[in-house]
């Protein structure tokens, strides 16, 4: 098992000092990231000399073995600790876990920089010609600084993968909920078969938790000649970390994934009850706390319609919601009361849960939201808070629902995001290209069917950008002049 | 459109309050004018508790059928709610009580009945959490029914009628606060009804600042004085629970010489509360942490204070407890060691699972205290103010009496809303 909350390091010796904001936890001290961000060059060196499908292999093998512990039921401990730090039901936790073989599998990984690295993954290694006597080489931007926040693993293996297999020495702080998890996947580094490739890759990860107002933190943000500092999370540690990296003479690129949410976007005439099943499962999944998660939903068509709709969905949410039960929370839930009582006092229709362990709300408004008044009455039971809690509006077109898109970073429901990151689409094949065209220039990143928003796909870019361009650099070089003639 | 009218204080005392309710045209509609018929008639605590329940679930559907007639708001909220007022039921009520955070600033606007009438007053909660204060306006003919029946209330509690002109009063508050906290209005008012004589033990620092949710208090030395020395009785000592720690507190520090120089002055320690005398506390243990447990501030307390019963026998101190909040037009009141909290007969006190929201059956199991107020015609009163509560079963009138147990903490996901007494020791611990 990982201690409690230590450095990961593998086969490093660096020195670890307690954190000032928790004494029980380790972290790296100033002059160990000092140390440890001075071997960058040569443990790069080292890991992008060696071919990318040994990489790939190493990663595989983690996989592998991360499903056979998983299937003994070596990780029972490990649920119930992380559904305790997370507030997620046990049951989420496994289905959690249950998708890190999928995220670290060779096969997705490779899919995702054959799409995304031009030249090809074995641009990741060697020249690569992208056209007539041009090369491509694909090199690390890194030392890498990744800093993920959030509840779930998942999406701090992406990332760290991505940035490990591209070549990069990675230090990744995960968050003090995930941190468990996040250590206890890459710790199978170190049972990976020894191989030189192997070797490179555990010379190349560093995992520590670093306090808010940590030193070391500080220093590597603001001094340590950092390639790339990637920031997964919402304000007001967004903006603090943007700037202690301006500070930072070395000029690391900087790059933050998120804060978004999810819409989904239901129009009358589709099959309603399947709706309401795929619109279940994504408020239930991970409780809407990803930033794909569907927060907000339109309804295009009549409110009565909307009202048969909210109905079947409510009666969805009882069943896929008491699959993945949460221990009752009476704070929560006295808050939670007092929000639904208010939207009703207000004129919104809403229809919830009698199960402590699913308290699921469904909010029917017309033509706007109806939580506008929320954010003033209960401060506290904003989109951060709200789980499994989703209001559904009622428009007459795509052209309002669209709008209510737009609206939504305004919306003082909603405050602390930066736009709509996906959408869900339960839409006839008749409206559906036209739909897809306005929310091209929506601000959209995603557009998906509904019921498939909590899934990435290998190929996907992140937050518009392909994950791979974030943590490499290409090296560009031309054999002869000749092949250019007439291109400018 | 309706809003919450300013403080017009038009009636200054309890004879005005009285006649202006009366003069009311809301007592044209036959439910205001049932509702003021039994307020003001016979004795409600003679009745059985079987014969009050059924009396408040007529009220209980009645209220809901008189304010469909006075607003559409109701209306539409009830259809909404899939409630019909003429069949509703606990449950119903339980689905229609609001937090009391609701009513901060405007909040109370869009209940209020369309035929609003003016010339009352809004009372507002101190505002101590550093949000808008809660306010509710009364109308005449609430302000009539709220002096009546927590006088009828206080007097059951109490024990004994209040006799006219007879006694004194000694209230750890400041005149000033009378227009701005319901607490202090009821009390006054309750007293003025009695013409029993009213002595404030506090002043506002700075006078000035009386309309502001901000006050700091000092007591009145020569008010608290000539508490001490009155001959009258019963004397009536009504404070926040650390008033009457604090000052038992300041006895017990005082040594010898002092404590004669004290007693040479005023008579005190003890403080003689004299026949029937009685200390009424409220407003719950907040803002002290070093508070001791009620059964034990009373324990203590009885050390300092001695009263005598009506034949003039030397008794243990009585004390009483009222827990009153601004969106309430009546209190809970007990009386320690003799009966626990009762609500007026007509009020519908019931517990909410703190998980469910779904109305407590179970003796003894806690629950959030839900208010229901049938009588107040403004609008529709029921709300939950945050209080952590058990029931058990009682031979009183209600037929059963609620136990205080806590009020949830910002922990528990509330922010705290101050009751009126909660205020008074705000200001006392600022000093």
């Amino acid at each position: 098992m990982c201690p409690a909350l230590a450095p990961l390091l593998f086969d490093r010796a660096l020195e670890t000092v307690r954190s000032a904001g928790d004494p029980e936890v380790l972290e790296l001290s100033p002059s160990a990231l000092r140390e440890l961000v001075s071997s960058a060059g040569k443990v790069q060196a080292e890991l992008s000399s060696v071919p990318i499908d040994e990489r790939l292999q190493v990663i595989d093998h983690i996989a592998r073995q991360w499903k056979q512990k998983l299937d003994k039921g070596e990780f029972e401990q490990l649920k119930k600790d992380m559904s305790a730090s997370t507030g997620y039901s046990p049951a989420l936790m496994e289905t959690e876990l249950s998708f890190v073989p999928a995220v670290l599998g060779a096969a997705n990984i490779r899919k995702n920089l054959d799409a995304s690295v031009q030249g090809g993954a074995e641009a990741l290694y060697k020249f690569t010609e992208v056209a007539e006597t041009e090369m491509f080489r694909h090199v690390p931007v890194g030392p890498v600084l990744i800093i993920s926040s959030g509840n779930s693993i998942v999406p701090t293996l992406i990332p760290t993968v991505v940035s490990l297999v591209t070549g990069n020495l990675t230090i990744l702080k995960p968050s003090i909920a995930n941190y468990r998890g996040v250590c206890e996947v890459f710790k199978l580094l170190e049972e990976a078969p020894d191989s030189r490739a192997a070797r490179a890759m555990r010379s190349a990860l560093v995992v520590s938790y670093f306090g808010h107002d940590s030193p070391s933190l500080k220093l590597a943000l603001e001094e340590l000649p950092l390639g790339m500092v990637n920031f997964w999370g919402a304000e007001p540690a967004r903006t603090i970390v943007a700037n202690m990296v301006g500070k930072n003479r070395a000029h690391p690129r900087f790059f933050v994934n998120g804060p978004f949410t999810g819409m989904a976007l239901i129009e009358e005439g589709v099959e309603p009850l399947q709706a309401a099943d795929d619109l279940a499962l994504e408020v239930v999944l991970y409780d809407q706390q990803l930033c794909s998660s569907p927060t907000t939903a339109v309804f295009i068509g009549s409110y009565e319609k909307a009202k048969e709709f909210l109905r079947a969905a409510g009666e969805r949410l009882d069943e896929a919601g008491n699959e993945f039960p949460v221990a009752p929370d009476q704070d929560r839930l006295f808050v939670l009361q007092g929000a639904r009582r208010f939207i009703q006092m207000d004129g919104g229709m809403v229809l919830s849960s009698k199960n402590p362990e699913n308290p699921w709300t469904l909010v029917l408004s017309k033509g706007h939201s109806s939580l506008t008044g929320l954010a003033a009455q209960f401060p506290t039971f904003n989109l951060f808070a709200r789980r499994r809690f989703l209001e559904i509006v009622v428009v007459p077109d795509t052209e309002s629902a669209v709008r209510l898109l737009r609206s939504l970073p305004e919306h003082p429901a909603f405050k602390g995001i930066d736009g709509v990151q996906s959408v869900g689409l339960a839409v006839s094949e008749g409206s559906r290209d036209a739909l897809v065209q306005m929310l091209i220039g929506a601000g959209v990143h995603r557009i998906l069917p509904l019921g498939d928003m909590f899934m990435r796909g290998a190929v996907e870019p992140y937050d518009g950008v392909t994950m791979s361009s974030l943590f490499t650099r290409i090296v560009y070089w031309r054999k002869a002049n000749a092949a250019l003639e007439g291109q400018f | 459109m309706r809003s919450i009218p300013g403080p017009v204080n038009i009636m200054t005392n309890a004879k005005e309050i009285m006649e202006g309710g009366s003069r009311s045209k809301l007592l044209e509609d036959p439910y205001v004018k049932r509702v003021w018929d039994l307020i003001m008639g016979e004795s409600l605590f003679k009745r059985s508790p079987e014969e009050l329940a059924s009396l408040r679930e007529s009220l209980r559907r009645e209220c809901l059928q008189y304010f469909t007639r006075h607003s559409p708001y109701y209306v539409d909220l009830f259809e909404r709610l899939e409630i019909d007022p003429a069949k509703a039921t606990l449950h119903d009520i339980a689905k229609l009580a609001i937090p009391s955070d609701m009513l901060r600033g405007d909040g109370q606007k869009r209940f209020l009945i369309q035929d609003l009438e003016e010339g009352g007053e809004t009372f507002s909660s101190s505002g101590t959490t550093g949000k808008d204060p809660v306010r509710v306006y009364r109308s005449p003919v609430d302000l009539a029914i709220m002096l009546k029946a927590n006088t009828d209330l206080f007097e059951h509690v109490y024990g004994d009628v209040l006799k006219q002109g007879e006694g004194v009063a000694l209230f750890m508050a400041a005149p000033e606060l009378r227009y701005k906290l319901s607490f202090v209005a009821f009390v006054e008012l309750t007293l003025d009804k009695k013409g029993i004589e009213l002595l404030y033990g506090m002043d506002l620092e700075d006078k000035a600042q009386a309309g502001t949710p901000w006050q700091k208090l000092t007591t009145n030395k020569e008010n608290l004085l000539k508490f001490l020395k009155s001959k009258k009785e019963p004397k009536l000592f009504f404070t926040a629970p650390a008033g009457v720690h604090i000052l038992g507190q300041k006895f017990e520090g005082m040594g010898f010489g002092k404590k004669l120089a004290y007693k040479l002055a005023s008579g005190a320690p003890p403080i003689k509360l004299g026949k029937g005398g009685i200390i009424v506390t409220g407003g719950g243990s907040k803002g002290f942490a070093d508070l001791p447990p009620y059964p034990q501030l009373v324990s203590n307390a009885q050390k300092h204070f001695v009263s005598k019963n009506v034949e003039g026998k030397q008794i243990d101190t009585p004390f009483m407890d009222v827990l009153g909040m601004t969106e309430t037009l009546t209190a809970l009141i007990d009386r320690y060691g003799v009966m626990d909290k009762v609500p007026h007969p007509l009020a519908e006190a019931f517990l909410l699972d703190p998980l469910t929201f779904e109305p407590i059956e179970e003796e003894g199991r806690e629950g959030i205290l839900g208010i229901f107020n049938p009588f107040t015609t403004s609008w529709l009163e029921v709300f939950y103010p945050g209080d952590i509560m058990t029931w058990h079963p009682s031979k009183g009138f209600y037929g059963k009496e609620f136990v205080y147990k806590r009020r949830l903490s910002v922990k528990e996901g509330w922010d705290l809303q101050r009751a009126c007494g909660g205020t008074l020791e705000e200001m006392m611990t600022k000093q």
